[in-house]
């Protein structure tokens, strides 16, 4: 039976944060990533394209939100380095492969140890990420080194997937 | 792990110079720790974003959508709540958004199959992957053609026509502006007038191509691309170092990973009629494995194993080796019935050799690839040779002899009976009547 309007946009939004980072790995701009995968979601509910299976649909889903990023990408943005499309697809395939359960729990875990972050390290995060900075833009703003922003942002990710592994492994997630 | 981790970090930011950058996809390609790490990076950005966006965020239209659709979130706890309302938000633009959507672009394709042959495998936005079938309206996506005899013309709206041939694959973009990414194979294309401000571009692993109104020939491999232009002008960058060259009609560019080497445009050589091969270094667009010269054994090209899709029959494995023609020499090889070319190798298994033959006009656009088959071989040293009179082009009406006056421009050498054959190929001798 294939999937109703509502039952497609509860298990895209379920998959949100994994479908928006595929996209940010694309674009590298969270905000225009949500936007595409607004576009997505209006797409899979009003294209003549029907889905019988969470897989399909999800596989479709990231294969869609991926095309338009690219698309994105090269009108917009010649510096960024445009990500093989070899590499994108096995990161996509291990992405769909997550059970949404799983995943689910992940992002929860991992909202509660960025939020448990010093502040001078949210800050660094929300001009990288949030703010949509390069790092050598941080590293003027902060009036730091662009290798010292680069190894403090690759420790803080480090620590952040140590906290989210931790957390995980406590009851109740 | 720590400096691979600021490498990744650095490519994301286009940080890093073109050789690092390769070696980082590189390393993306082949190391699933490091494909985790990019994939859990993201996934942060995200979630910080979601975090931020919460913080401004306070206008009561959220909080209105957030009661209605909290049941199509994960997120039961309390202090969810911000992130649900983000969630409720991004439904309700949702909802907007599609109305936009549908109402502007109801038309998202960028042109029509005008003609396929072979196998071209498709994967559009349904994100499955199809084949073209002719007169099928196509917009953004990949294509691969998957067969040696593969042959597809897209006609776009305004008119440009583009040839994808061979073994190919490429991606299409929708758009103002026509882009296209090859990333291996070979590409004709006889481009209308573009706007001078989007230019038509054509992107290769070594080269960037701008193209604003002209006929052109493009062939990429991994590590070289080779421009052909016919008529009008146009840009190519190379990407190892930003250098541009312009090449005009009747002239070619070569384009390479080196930027030690010169980047030129020179005329198109005219024909010539006798050539043979020196494998003493690597040809240019190599099927298979060159390998050198030693002592006790000469320099070859060793077949290597590959897997043909076709659309009217159970895929094929083939032994193939080949490269592109006349190598070194700036000549171009015509197609006289009356030549012959002579290939020499060894075996290991008893074989049929076939020999497949592309040819293109002497302003490099694409005509066919032709066949020839030579008897059946025994194990160790071969040589045999076939008349170019008797090369067949195969199409679905029959098939065709081919033509006289053609350029070659590429051989390749093949076997496609069960198990490896061991087949090399140590000299490709093209002779003409007068030098046999």
């Amino acid at each position: 039976m294939p999937y109703s309007t509502p039952e497609i946009v509860k298990i895209l939004m379920h998959a949100r944060e994994k479908i928006v980072a595929s996209i940010w790995v694309v674009i590298r701009d969270t905000h225009l990533s949500e936007d595409i995968f607004q576009n997505t979601v209006v797409k899979a509910i009003t294209k003549d394209v029907t889905f019988r299976s969470e897989p399909e649909l999800l596989s479709w889903a990231f294969t869609t939100a991926k095309r338009e990023g690219i698309d994105h990408l090269r009108k917009n943005n010649r510096e960024l380095n445009e990500l093989p499309p070899e590499v994108l697809d096995l990161m996509i395939r291990e992405w769909v492969s997550e059970p949404i359960a799983h995943s689910s729990s992940r992002v929860d875990a991992l909202h509660d140890c960025i939020e448990s972050l010093p502040e001078l390290s949210r800050k660094l995060l929300r001009l990288r990420y949030g703010e949509g900075m390069t790092c050598l833009e941080v590293a003027e703003r902060l009036n730091a080194g662009a290798n010292a922003i680069y190894k403090r942002l690759s420790r803080l990710h480090e620590s952040l997937k140590v906290c989210v592994e931790t957390r995980l492994e406590e009851p109740g997630l | 792990m720590r400096e691979r981790n600021r490498k990744l970090l650095a490519y994301l930011d286009g940080a890093l110079s073109a050789e690092e950058a390769e070696e980082v996809e590189s390393l993306l390609n082949r190391d699933e720790n490091a494909r985790r790490f990019l994939r859990e990076v993201a996934e942060q950005a995200v979630v910080v974003s979601d975090g931020l966006r919460q913080e401004k965020s306070r206008t009561e239209e959220f909080f209105r959508f957030s009661s209605e659709v909290s049941h199509l979130t994960r997120r039961s706890r309390p202090k969810r709540r911000g992130v649900a309302i983000i969630t409720a938000g991004a439904f309700a633009a949702i909802t907007l958004l599609g109305v936009w959507i549908f109402g502007i672009s109801g038309d998202t394709t960028i042109g029509y199959v005008e003609e396929v042959s072979g196998t071209v495998l498709w994967t559009g936005e349904s994100g499955i992957a199809s084949e073209l079938k002719k007169d099928q309206p196509i917009g953004s996506g990949d294509l691969e053609t998957a067969s040696d005899d593969s042959l597809l013309k897209l006609r776009y709206h305004d008119g440009t026509l583009v040839v994808i041939k061979g073994d190919s694959i490429a991606t299409l973009s929708a758009g103002p502006q026509k882009q296209i990414r090859m990333r291996a194979g070979a590409f004709a294309a006889e481009v209308t007038r573009q706007p001078v401000d989007l230019p038509m571009l054509i992107r290769t692993p070594s080269a960037e191509i701008e193209v604003l109104g002209t006929r052109l020939d493009v062939e990429s491999a991994q590590m070289e691309t080779l421009l052909r232009v016919s008529d009008g002008s146009v840009r190519l960058k190379r990407t190892a170092d930003g250098k541009e060259v312009i090449v005009d009609a009747n002239h070619q560019a070569f384009s390479t990973l080196e930027s030690s080497e010169e980047l030129k445009s020179f005329p198109i050589p005219k024909a010539t009629s006798g050539w043979k091969s020196d494998f003493s270094s690597r040809p240019d667009f190599v099927h298979g494995n060159w390998i050198p010269g030693t002592q006790d054994s000469p320099a070859c090209l060793m077949a290597t194993g590959k897997l043909i899709e076709r659309s009217d029959d159970e895929p094929v494995f083939i032994y193939h080796a080949g490269m592109r023609i006349p190598w070194q020499d700036p000549g171009a090889i015509l197609s006289e019935h009356s030549s012959t070319v002579r290939i020499s190798g060894r075996l290991k298994e008893s074989r049929k050799i076939i020999v497949m033959l592309k040819a293109t006009n002497e302003d490099g656009t694409f005509i066919g690839n032709y066949f020839g088959c030579s008897l059946s071989l025994a194990p160790g040293d071969y040589e045999f040779d076939l008349e170019l009179g008797k090369f067949r082009y195969k199409h679905s009406r029959g098939k065709i002899p081919i033509p006289e006056g053609l350029s070659l421009t590429s051989i390749q050498v093949f076997s496609t009976e069960k198990g490896d054959p061991g087949l090399s190929v140590e000299s490709i001798e093209f002779r003409s009547p007068g030098n046999k």
